[in-house]
């Protein structure tokens, strides 16, 4: 593992891949930084300009400016009360009303703090982990496959709050079928193509994330009014006293555990762990605005970091940013999962060593800019849509050079918004389409080997016990509505 | 557009695709698969129809999509169309444009039908951000473009 963590570091310790990381962080805060505009947005956005990068320097970048998009996003959430994604909602809980009592410096300075640590405690959690889960994960073929998948989608469903579960059932199944888009990879029959070839190789995938994201996001500020004004940010508040540090300090450590490990989780990710590390914190902290801030950022920092161990280890994306990422991963013909490790240990370990340095960055830049970067929250909308607009087309016409595809991300932008209009979860079917093609070959290899006799799958420890967590996972609801029917 | 009439497109939507999943060609071979080309797509079809069906007739299950949003002002949506015109002349115009020239008037055009009136910034974004994306991707990158 040594050998590993030095590979990483040399990788990412490049004069080059330092500049990507440090541009990647800074893109990512200016993105995430608009309100409506997530991680998952801010990498679609930045796919373009990775293609023309090497597999390392466009995932370091890729990693940089997911981190930065994070960070970023708080700052709309405590400034203007406008979360851009949902993992900094329960930022906003106490970070609005610090920022309307004239500490807005103060919550943005410990939302920093909190992210860094976050952010750190969770990339040694995944230097530690992620070599062993790699190990393991070698023994894994398309039956576990099949249940680890399985798992993934269904717990977006799941671990969604119990009155939005049925939407993100929905969008999982556009997402699914969109993926079913494009020639039968194993028969090579066409489908759903409409004897158009264009459509023969299936959607791409930037297409989909730029229409469903960026696109759609511009049409939906179209459609509302203007974000409020925003309080001043004076830089000389932006600093922390010792007893404060003192104080937040467990309420950190906390919250980054819980962070990471329900980052882990497929489908769990860094909104369930914001919202999770808030309610502990009120109820076994001390309760105070500053712990209300602290608690939720660390938690979706080190969520964020989290999420990369099931993706680098087992080639599955527990989130709609993630899902992205692996989507840019496929782009440059690698495979994520355990052969990584084993076949290119140089950007499994270095996209492990640049959240260190992105977290590092985040702190030691984006917090002095903090009250400059926060002007761009006065950008007219008429000025913003407009570069929007004009990004997520250009950023898909240079992927595919195909003004068809066009058309298709103007219809698909449409349907996003009316689905996003009515408060559909997006990144469902974002996993969806981006999972489909790879569930449906697991599945028809697995029957093929079940073909030979079902305890064939019986005698594979790893399938049963993925096959229990998957029973769990799908009697959760009943349970909870079983206990809640008790009460 | 309606919350129910969203569902209710979605809902042909799904028709229309499990119809064109049962209708896939296949061979002999592929068709005897226990798992074939058909079968997937027909399973998400009839999920989503299944799902929408529940959501239609049991107003509890999607109380958090019914109520998020009203309507916007009749206005925007003319603002919403416009844009959406002025996202299809630019593909239109793509091909004797070229990119960036396209790309400068839909920016230009856009921040105009927004109602942007201040000629400075609306001239420097229609110029420097074209600009930036030749030099920056087409020269400095070296990704290639269609003449």
């Amino acid at each position: 593992m040594l050998e590993g963590i030095f590979t990483g570091f040399s990788t990412a310790f490049t004069m080059a891949n330092v500049g990507w990381v440090l541009f990647g962080c800074l893109a990512g805060t200016l993105i995430g930084m608009l309100p409506g505009l997530g991680p998952i947005t801010a990498i679609a956005l930045m796919i373009p300009i990775s293609y023309s990068l090497d597999p390392a320097g466009g995932l370091i970048m890729m990693a940089g400016v997911y981190y930065g998009a994070v960070f970023g996003g708080s700052t709309s959430a405590i400034l203007i009360n406008a979360p851009g994604v949902a993992s900094t909602v329960a930022t906003s809980f106490d970070g609005y009303p610090m920022a309307r009592a004239g500490h807005g410096g103060r919550a943005l300075a410990i939302a920093a703090y909190a992210s860094f640590a976050g952010g750190t405690l969770g990339a040694v959690a995944l230097m530690l982990f992620a070599g062993y889960l790699a190990a393991l994960a070698l023994a894994f073929q398309s039956p576990e496959y099949t249940l680890l998948l399985l798992l993934a989608l269904s717990s977006v469903v799941v671990f969604a709050a119990p009155a939005a579960r049925l939407g993100s059932l929905i969008t999982l199944l556009l997402g699914l079928m969109l993926g079913t888009i494009g020639t039968d990879q194993l028969a090579g029959i066409p489908r759903f193509t409409f004897g158009r070839l264009d459509l023969a190789d299936g959607l791409n995938f930037v297409l989909v994330v730029m229409a469903t994201f960026a696109l759609a996001e511009a049409f939906r500020m179209v459609l509302q009014d203007d974000p409020p004004a925003m309080p001043d940010v004076s830089s000389g508040q932006l600093r922390l006293s010792v007893e404060q540090t003192r104080r937040l300090a467990p309420v950190v450590g906390r919250s980054a555990a819980i962070g990471f490990l329900t980052g882990v989780l497929p489908g769990a990710g860094a909104t369930l762990a914001s919202f999770f590390a808030y309610d502990v914190e009120k109820r076994v902290g001390d309760g105070s605005r500053e712990a209300g801030v602290a608690a939720p950022e660390a938690a979706n920092n080190a969520a964020s970091t989290g999420s990369f161990v099931p993706l680098l280890t087992l080639g599955i994306p527990g989130s709609g940013t993630t899902a992205v990422l692996l989507g840019v991963m496929l782009s440059y013909g690698l495979q994520p999962g355990p052969r990584l490790l084993s076949e290119q240990p140089e950007i499994f370990w270095g996209v492990i060593a640049s959240m260190y340095l992105g977290n590092l960055f985040l702190l030691a830049l984006n917090l002095p800019l903090i009250p400059v970067l926060a002007r761009l929250l006065r950008v007219r909308s008429t000025l913003l849509i407009p570069l929007i607009i004009g990004f997520s087309l250009v950023g898909v016409y240079l992927t595919t050079l195909n003004g068809f595809d066009l058309y298709l991300m103007l219809g698909l932008a449409l349907l996003a918004l009316a689905l996003r209009w009515f408060a559909f979860p997006l990144a469902p079917l974002l996993l969806g389409f981006i999972l489909s093609g790879l569930l449906e070959e697991n599945a028809r290899r697995t029957l093929f080997i079940a073909e030979s006799g079902i305890d064939v799958l019986l005698s594979r420890p790893a399938f049963l016990v993925l096959a229990v967590l998957l029973a769990l996972v799908w009697l959760l609801p009943l349970w909870q509505r079983f206990s809640a029917g008790r009460k | 557009m309606g919350y129910r009439l969203l569902l209710i497109a979605l809902l042909l939507v799904g028709a229309l695709y499990t119809l064109a999943a049962r209708r896939i060609p296949m061979d002999p071979w592929t068709a005897a698969e226990l798992i074939n080309a058909q079968t997937l797509p027909t399973l998400y079809g009839g999920l989503l129809i299944l799902a929408l069906l529940v959501a239609l007739f049991r107003p509890a299950a999607t109380a958090i999509q019914q109520s998020a949003r009203a309507p916007a002002p009749g206005g925007r949506y003319l603002r919403l169309a416009g844009i959406g015109l002025l996202v299809a002349a630019f593909i239109l115009v793509l091909g004797w444009l070229t990119l960036w020239p396209a790309l400068g008037l839909l920016l230009f055009a856009t921040a105009w039908w927004l109602g942007e009136r201040r000629w400075l910034p609306m001239l420097a974004l229609a110029i420097t951000v074209p600009l930036a994306g030749y030099l920056g991707i087409e020269l400095g990158l070296g990704v290639y473009l269609p003449d």
